[in-house]
């Protein structure tokens, strides 16, 4: 394959790789930091306390964003394909 | 509650588990690939439950009630960690799901002593995590004495309770090993989450109006329901300590590397990484509710692990309560059995199989091996430390923790050796216990005394590895080359 016809791909993996990066450190750091602070109020809907809200919030984010790495990008499919073709037929 | 009932509802519970070990004895064949892994045929569903059982146990009926009641809502921490070991598992899971399949890896010490061409690797890896995970099966006992000691007041008594989850264990891994785990956990899976979520419907309305009342009763201002807690705890260094911690261990711990292993395909593997954030999450909102109705009824508990128990034995209909007794004792058993099978076969493959490697012969060791593992944790159940989080939290992910930079490396870079490999889990683990027992006194200011352990135990790894002679090239292209394109590996 000539370099010219690889160059777009290329790019392209290393985007996804550095969004990957960027929004992975930036849902880890929100599914660490402890917000808000000593505030108890508001309960959300009236049975769900705020941090306890948004924390639910950030782990749904962060399946998505895992989501997104094994089935849109999946840069482990080639591999698998070669490696263990037999065996990817679950459904 | 009468100890008769309880008594006739375990040897019920007994007759199932061991009635589905037999099922699972009669599709297993004397090859260790077969009786520890399943022959690596493990489906969505089934993955689902015995990975979420095999994680949850006593721990997070006991514990994490415990926790939320004590020091509020930050226990949530637990749920991140199990979403933060989803990219490591898809990237570093496929590599070792891999590897695995192609040599007939049936653990991951077997891995480790492969990969680094020596077999001292597999061997200290190995004995890091019997010393850590025979306390944790320890707590399992523990936590099933506790249990039907609580609600029999008495007349069940804790090492009865203990030595009864052990021999029912025993008796169904012996018989079918993985097949016989997986088939009890998929049913103990289901009991923990069915049962856990209507107690926790049952205890809410019956001991106030409903969430929302429930809500006003603990107080919008009480520390529990904010960070960081009513004893300070969940400050941010607590919090990267405990995600990260965790988040590897978990991707790390043997018992769940031989799910990993046994996945069926690569879908299975990347299910796996969605749907055990999501089961977590479940078993903590539950536990949450639970202990927050700890909170209104019975205000300073001197006993906050055993709020649970405590509850629904006034709340609960008879039979309600019986069920929802053997879903704790499930769950305990569903870890318990995970963990003796995981260790069976590792000191099988590690300190026997390599003088002996029949087939047949390992999965006898494996066999024999584990009513004396049992028993280690039963040693652990009567004589080791008082409380369940604190046999978690102190010794067991921390200790494993620190083998999971030589496990990256392994999966990762070509160069890692097997001398620096081991010099960095003796190192941190040492590390780790001088500063976790006051030996070396040092200000951590809430960092997790793992944390700088594990930092030192990559710098040794790094440094020693630039210094020492790595394995052979054709070795190391083992394990390498199927991770690279093809015209890369032709070159």
């Amino acid at each position: 394959m000539s370099e010219d016809r690889r160059s777009p791909d290329l790019r392209m993996t290393r985007r996804r790789r550095t969004s990957a990066v960027v929004i992975g450190v930036l849902l880890a750091a929100l599914l660490v930091l402890p917000w808000p602070q000593n505030m108890p109020k508001p309960i959300i809907l009236g049975i769900i306390p705020a941090p306890l809200f948004f924390w639910v919030l950030w782990t749904g984010a962060f399946i998505a964003y895992v989501a997104w790495i094994a089935f849109r990008w999946d840069p482990y499919a080639d591999v698998v394909r070669r490696n263990a073709p037999a065996n990817d037929d679950e459904r | 509650m009468s100890v008769t009932a309880m008594w006739i509802a375990l040897s019920c519970f007994a007759l199932v588990m061991v009635a589905l070990g037999y099922l699972g004895h009669r599709g297993t064949s004397n090859t260790m690939e077969d009786f520890v892994l399943g022959g690596r045929k493990l489906g969505m569903l089934p993955a689902f439950f015995t990975v979420t059982a095999t994680l949850f146990s006593a721990f997070s009926y006991f514990g994490i009630t415990g926790q939320y009641y004590t020091d509020g809502i930050g226990a949530w921490i637990q749920v991140a960690t199990t979403a933060a070991v989803g990219p490591i598992l898809y990237f570093a899971g496929t590599r070792i799901w891999l590897v695995a399949r192609r040599y007939g890896f049936v653990n991951v010490t077997e891995y480790l002593s492969d990969r680094f061409n020596n077999r001292l690797v597999g061997l200290v890896a190995g004995l890091i995590m019997i010393s850590a995970l025979v306390p944790y099966m320890g707590a399992q006992f523990r936590g099933s004495g506790l249990t039907l000691d609580a609600v029999t007041n008495g007349g069940i008594p804790y090492w009865a309770g203990a030595i009864f989850l052990a021999t029912v264990v025993t008796l169904y891994v012996m018989s079918g090993g993985f097949r016989s785990v997986v088939w009890t956990d998929v049913v103990q899976g289901a009991l923990m989450y069915v049962l856990l979520g209507v107690a926790m419907l049952i205890l809410v309305f019956s001991a106030t109006g409903g969430f929302s009342d429930l809500m006003n009763r603990v107080g919008e201002e009480s520390e529990l329901l904010s960070n960081p807690g009513a004893n300070d705890l969940f400050g941010l260094p607590y919090l990267i300590s405990v995600l990260v911690i965790f988040a590897a261990a978990h991707f790390t711990m043997p018992q769940l590397q031989q799910r990993w292993m046994a996945a069926r395909s690569h879908t299975t593997l990347k299910f796996i990484a969605l749907s055990l954030p999501v089961g977590t999450a479940m078993i903590y909102i539950f536990c949450f509710y639970i202990a927050m109705v700890g909170v209104v009824t019975r205000p300073g508990d001197e006993r906050p692990e055993a709020i649970y128990p405590s509850m629904i034995i006034d709340v609960l209909p008879q039979w309600l309560l019986l069920l929802a007794i053997l879903a704790i004792i499930a769950a305990t058993g569903s870890t318990a059995n995970s963990i003796v099978l995981t260790l069976g076969s590792m000191v099988a493959k590690e300190y026997v199989g390599r003088r002996y490697n029949a087939d047949r012969f390992l999965t006898m060791t494996t066999r024999i091996m584990l009513p004396f593992l049992v028993a280690g944790g039963l040693l652990v159940a009567f004589y080791g430390p008082s409380t369940i989080i604190g046999i978690i939290v102190e010794i067991t992910w921390p200790a494993v923790f620190l083998i999971f930079p030589t496990l990256l490396a392994g999966l990762y870079w070509r160069r890692a050796t097997a001398a620096a490999a081991v010099a960095s889990m003796l190192i941190s683990e040492t590390l780790f216990i001088c500063l976790h027992q006051g030996w070396i006194s040092i200000d951590l200011s809430g960092w997790h005394p793992a944390i700088p352990a594990g930092l030192v135990g990559v710098l040794v790894l790094v440094v020693g590895s630039l210094m020492t002679q790595p394995p052979p090239k054709e070795h190391v292209d083992r394990h390498f080359a199927m991770f690279e394109e093809p015209a890369q590996v032709s070159v």
